[in-house]
């Protein structure tokens, strides 16, 4: 559109220089004054100054003509035409250029009186200049026009009539005509002095006027443009205000449509080179039929968008006649380094017109602005991914699922942003249904911070899997943190749960205390032999603690996000912790138990540090035991653990229980071996005291083997081990049903 | 938790196994056995004396065991102490049928000395 209109100026310019020649005429009349153009209010007030003036010549020629020695009666009927014509041009109902008229010639009379009175001495003809100068106030042709004819005129017919009233030298006198016309041309080049100062003044007020359109137009401008600076800048405000990609978005449509366009969208360029695109502002029916709405074809490379984005130049779209389709301006959105995609702005209103070429560098700024805080959007999406994956990487991804104990843990991130903290637990499945359990805290945040967690976490769960001891674990840890050279120090707890022989053993490197929960809720640290941080002194000998831990007994370890606070002493929240685990729920859900426990103890403030809780529960033995477990081998040990804790508990004697754990054993590795389909994924164990011992095995698959499927030297081991078997096939499983009479209960009868 | 140690005394090897052995655990076990033998070796005896648990899984490693010594013309002999809850489950399953079971290393390597000749 604006193209047309460039186009349009150009043509009639160039038509004015081609129609020069022609013209000449026509440029003299421009460059002669138009003349009348004096407004109403000025041409009054010098009217009146010019009719007082008439008036005193009224006056003053009556008395010049006595003084001359003239009598009354020549010198009435002489001066009696000047107040006839002041009177007219005072009182009468004339329009102004008649007013005007009337005047001037009333003026150029008293030159002609006076001259005549005087004789016709050459210096009375000063006057008639004089007058010529005066009737020039009223900035019009009649007087000049007036002048220049009544000199002549009256010289002329005068000189003819009475040389002597006109003249007082010979040639004029023999010659009056010729006479007339030298002093009319005289009276033409004062008349032409003053057209040109007259038009000279004309123009300097043109020249004042079109100024002050200029000064108007540039401060409407200066006006939109500092509109727009506003926008600009709260752009940039509302643009890094978020670090969101789809914020920011949001931030650039509405700065536009409010200022510039009734539709904004944008193309982003996706990371395989597609496009997606995302669309604000009001959108009508009739706006489909702008080009740019319809999204580029795969290939298209004369889109406007794909034009933008390969050519890195804006697009300008201009609109059809009668503005439809409407004008649109695509903007490429130029990063450090690729371009990240194109901004469209369009209008769709009657206000089609509004959109032009000259907006193009605003909407460039914009897009430039735009682009910096989407680029900065995705990076810093991509360093929080960068944290959290490597958060979630430090972390387990979920907790073993063991028989007879339970786990729960919870993690919360401290304040907002990117950087990792240096929290981490674990929960590792050990022989003999022993199972390791870690807490650590890694002092300070970042990266850094992170890998030596990481670093540690690896390490830690080498050496546990390898079979050392805690003390011995924390000790080699140490060894390999100062070795490492790390300037960063942790600390941590590392302990052994082992249900079999009920304790717990750990040792501490600067942790806060692990707590133990019993099952009638009696909370106790447990006091450790104190240990330095991890990396605080090279070859520091950490010494392990044991504890006594009973059936219903809760383990909670913890980081000191939980119970620090920068207003209050560690005390206070080693206390907070106490008091909330002990009125914590104990029945329910240890998930539950944890979020109940951050919750009691961070009463509501936000988490300032990273946090994190790990509870283990190790589950009160009762008269029936019901395990649900997943099918496979690691979890043999736990099951035996569980199973054995369950038979001293009955009453079972050391080669008993030895023998119902290798029967229940056999069943069990049936079940994971050899169980497949449907909900093969799990098996159940069950263990009853009625008067017997009964472990039933079920699980949920087809056994493969016909012959009850337990291994040729496993269904004798169970059928010498119990005193009965029963196997029950059923299309949804298995059942393998072993009853084992104790040599404590056969006592019972007899005694009772 | 090492599950086996190995010690070797001129051509005699005493494979000490301890904890709970499963079918988790018997590929790890019997590799680490084997991984100790050489040809100079003459005669093992497997001491499960410290064993708290073993199944099927173990019972059937120990008879293979016995065959790959046997083929490789090596002796061998299983210790299980008489208080051993293991002892029933050796009887059980007939492990005495295919090496010498004693109640100490020493007693198993005087068996396999008589043994040993027929070799």
């Amino acid at each position: 559109m604006t193209i047309g209109a460039e186009t349009t100026e150009t043509a009639t310019a160039t038509g004015g220089s081609d129609a020069a020649p022609a013209s000449l005429l026509s440029r003299i009349r421009a460059s002669l004054p138009v003349g009348g153009g004096l407004p109403d209010a000025t041409w009054r007030a010098r009217h009146q100054g010019i009719i007082l003036l008439l008036w005193a010549h009224a006056a003053f020629i009556p008395a010049f003509g006595m003084f001359r020695g003239y009598d009354g009666l020549h010198v009435f009927l002489e001066s009696v035409p000047v107040p006839a014509l002041a009177a007219i041009a005072t009182w009468s109902s004339l329009n102004r250029s008649l007013k005007t008229f009337v005047t001037s010639v009333g003026l150029l009379t008293c030159s002609a009186i006076l001259v005549h009175l005087s004789g016709g001495t050459i210096e009375m003809h000063f006057h008639f200049f004089v007058m010529v100068g005066v009737v020039s106030l009223y900035q019009d042709w009649i007087p000049f026009l007036a002048a220049i004819g009544y000199v002549l005129i009256h010289h002329g017919v005068a000189g003819v009539l009475d040389p002597g009233s006109v003249y007082n030298h010979y040639a004029a006198i023999n010659g009056p005509w010729k006479w007339a016309a030298i002093h009319a041309f005289f009276i033409a080049g004062s008349s032409t002095a003053a057209l040109v100062n007259w038009r000279l003044s004309e123009r300097m007020v043109e020249q004042r006027d079109e100024l002050f359109t200029a000064e108007r137009a540039a401060r409407g401008a200066a006006e939109v443009s500092a509109n727009r600076l506003a926008v600009l800048a709260d752009a940039s405000r509302a643009l890094f205000s978020s670090l969101e990609p789809e914020a920011v978005f949001q931030s650039v449509s509405q700065m536009v449509t409010t200022e510039l366009a009734d539709f904004c969208m944008i193309d982003f360029v996706e990371d395989g080179g597609q496009l997606r695109r995302v669309v604000a502002g009001d959108l009508s029916a009739e706006a489909a039929q702008l080009p740019v709405l319809a999204p580029p074809e795969q290939g298209d490379t004369r889109h406007p968008v794909t034009r933008a984005i390969r050519s890195r130049v804006s697009q300008f779209i201009a609109a059809g006649p009668d503005g439809r389709p409407p004008a649109a301006i695509v903007v490429p959105m130029i990063g450090r380094h690729d371009v990240l995609g194109t901004l469209t702005l369009g209008v769709i209103t009657e206000s089609a017109t509004r959109l032009t070429e000259a907006d193009i560098p605003f909407a460039e700024e914009l897009a430039r602005r735009a682009a910096l805080a989407i680029e900065n959007a995705r990076l810093y999406a991509r360093q929080r991914t960068v944290a959290e994956t490597l958060q979630h990487s430090l972390l387990p991804e979920r907790l073993p699922e063991l028989p007879g104990i339970k786990c729960a843990a919870i993690y919360m991130a401290g304040g907002p942003g990117v950087e990792v903290g240096g929290d981490w637990y674990d929960v590792i499945p050990l022989s003999g249904g022993r199972l390791g359990i870690a807490i650590g805290d890694v002092v300070g945040r970042g990266e850094r911070a992170a890998s030596l967690m990481g670093q540690l976490r690896n390490a830690l769960r080498a050496y546990a899997l390898d079979g050392k001891e805690p003390g011995q674990l924390v000790n080699a840890l140490n060894v390999l943190i100062t070795d490492a050279g790390s300037e960063h120090m942790a600390t941590m707890i590392y302990g052994i749960l082992d249900p079999a022989k009920s304790h717990f053993c750990f040792a501490n490197a600067g942790h806060p205390p692990a707590l133990r929960l019993s099952a009638s809720g009696e909370a106790t640290y447990l006091e450790a032999v104190g240990g330095l941080p991890l990396g605080a002194i090279a070859g520091n000998w950490y010494e392990e603690n044991s504890f006594y831990i009973s059936g219903g007994d809760t383990i909670v370890l913890y980081t000191d996000g939980l119970i620090e606070e920068r207003t209050s002493a560690i005390d206070a929240g080693l206390r907070r912790l106490k008091e909330a685990a002990e009125v914590a729920p104990r029945s329910g859900d240890l998930d539950e138990f944890c979020e109940g426990l951050s919750t009691a103890v961070l009463e509501g403030r936000p988490c300032t540090d990273d946090m994190a809780i790990l509870a283990v529960r190790l589950e009160a033995v009762s008269d029936r035991l019901v395990l649900q477990l997943p099918s496979e081998t690691n979890v043999l040990g736990s099951l035996r653990a569980t199973l054995r804790r369950w038979l001293e508990a009955a009453g079972a004697s050391d080669q008993e229980t030895f023998e119902l754990l290798v029967a229940c054993g056999e069943a069990a590795t049936n079940a994971i071996r050899h169980a497949s389909g449907p909900g093969g994924g799990q098996f159940e164990v069950e263990a009853e005291l009625d008067g017997d011992v009964v472990v039933t095995v079920r699980d949920h698959g087809r056994w493969r083997n016909r012959r009850g499927a337990i291994g040729g030297r496993g269904l004798p081991i169970i059928e010498s081990y119990v005193d009965t078997l029963e196997v029950e096939r059923g299309s949804n499983g298995t059942e393998v049903r072993m009853r084992r009479r104790l040599a404590s209960q056969e006592l019972e009868p007899t005694s009772a | 938790m090492n599950v086996v140690s190995i010690t070797e005394n001129e051509g005699q090897v005493v494979a000490a196994l301890n904890g709970d052995i499963d079918v988790s655990e018997v590929d790890r076990v019997s590799s680490q056995i084997l991984a100790a033998m050489h040809n100079d070796i003459r005669a093992i005896v497997v001491d499960l004396g410290k064993v708290s648990y073993l199944d099927s899984t173990g019972i059937q490693m120990l008879f293979d065991l016995i065959r790959r010594f046997h083929s490789a013309r090596q002796a061998v002999a299983v210790v299980v102490p008489e208080s051993s809850p293991l002892s029933t489950l050796l009887k059980i399953t007939h492990v005495h049928e295919a090496c010498p079971v004693g109640p100490t290393v020493e007693a198993c390597f005087d068996a396999i000395g008589n043994d040993a000749k027929l070799y």
